[in-house]
């Protein structure tokens, strides 16, 4: 639907829309982006679900009031991002119980899976476990940098001078790193 | 030699984020300032790694890591009573079990074709014939009702 929006945006009629029509103009858009961007955080997809129709629970109740209609795209982004980092901190929280109560993880990997498929588990946690440990700001930077967000962009998500994101995401990739070799060693 | 540039510049320059004005002057810059070109590199290269990491969370998410559905547990109890009733084989498979082979229907020899990639862990095998000539399927519904697995029973020549 990005056509459909685009359109919309250009004729600028976004605010003149009923509630109803608005909101299911920015659920097609930016739902399905949401529960990618949460999923790929969590590892989780149906976790990444709930937290997206949360977000957009949210998006519904702020439509009314206070939300930029012409724009609701950063906000989105800064909640689903908060959101998704709260669940990564919890998940890695609950991990942490069941391996000190010895419990096997949750995770059941099927025989036949490939061992590059492990593999690649393996290094996805280590991306979540740095991302987890970053400051907040730090990590919805890197994530939302990711996402393909540009610097304007950013900068109206996590309310940041824009001349100071290229500084703040140099930092961020400095601390990233920093992280992940203090972890994982330079073994990457 | 021209002004040297700070680490933000320098960054958002890798991502192509100055002004057109800006770029060109960097740019222009870089070609004579050894100092700025090597901090360049070092972001730039920086910026790649980390983009090559957080790209790593971006493969899909395997379905194997999908959290259990919780009421497979207690499902089968029940499960069975209705079966029973309704006069169905419950199936419950074992990960490589073949499944049994019901009374009367010796000609059964494929195995069950999945129909998504998760594992099944438990469902009631459903027997229904399909269009005009009535082929015959064994449909397996998992817990949550949907279709999970099928075979066909009978070929649609043979029929």
């Amino acid at each position: 639907m990005p056509d459909v929006l685009t359109i919309v945006q250009a004729a600028g009629e976004m605010a003149l829309m009923t509630p109803d029509v608005w909101f299911d103009v920015v659920f097609r858009e930016h739902y399905p982006r949401v529960v990618a961007l949460v999923a790929r955080l969590t590892g989780d997809r149906g976790q990444a679900e709930e937290i997206a129709a949360d977000v957009f629970c949210k998006v519904s109740q702020r439509g009314a009031m206070g939300l930029d209609r012409n724009d609701p795209a950063p906000w989105i982004y800064r909640v689903a991002t908060n959101a998704g980092l709260d669940a990564l901190r919890s998940n890695a929280r609950r991990r942490k119980r069941e391996e000190t109560a010895g419990a096997e993880s949750l995770r059941t990997h099927r025989a036949d899976d490939a061992l590059d498929g492990v593999l690649r588990q393996e290094r996805c946690a280590r991306v979540r476990e740095v991302l987890g440990g970053l400051k907040r700001r730090d990590a919805q930077l890197l994530l939302l940098r990711a996402e393909g967000l540009a610097y304007r962009a950013l900068a109206e998500a996590l309310d940041l001078n824009p001349a100071s994101v290229g500084t703040l995401l140099a930092r961020a990739e400095a601390e990233f790193e920093r992280q992940y070799r203090a972890r994982y060693g330079d073994d990457v | 030699m021209t002004e040297c540039w700070n680490d933000g510049d320098l960054r958002a320059y890798a991502d192509r984020e100055l002004a057109p004005r800006e770029m060109e002057q960097l740019t222009a810059h870089l070609a004579v300032c050894a100092g700025c070109e090597s901090r360049y590199r070092e972001l730039a290269e920086r910026a790649g790694r980390v983009g090559a990491w957080m790209a790593e969370l971006s493969a899909p998410v395997p379905v194997a890591a999908a959290r259990p559905v919780r009421r497979v547990a207690t499902w089968p109890r029940w499960a069975a009573a209705l079966t029973a009733a309704a006069g169905l084989a419950l199936l419950v498979m074992n990960p490589g079990a073949k499944p049994s082979a019901q009374p009367g229907t010796a000609a059964i020899s494929r195995h069950f074709v999945a129909l998504d990639d998760e594992p099944i862990d438990t469902g009631v095998v459903v027997r229904v014939a399909v269009g005009p000539d009535q082929v015959q399927a064994d449909v397996i519904i998992g817990p949550d009702g949907r279709a999970r697995a099928f075979r066909l029973v009978s070929e649609p020549s043979s029929n």
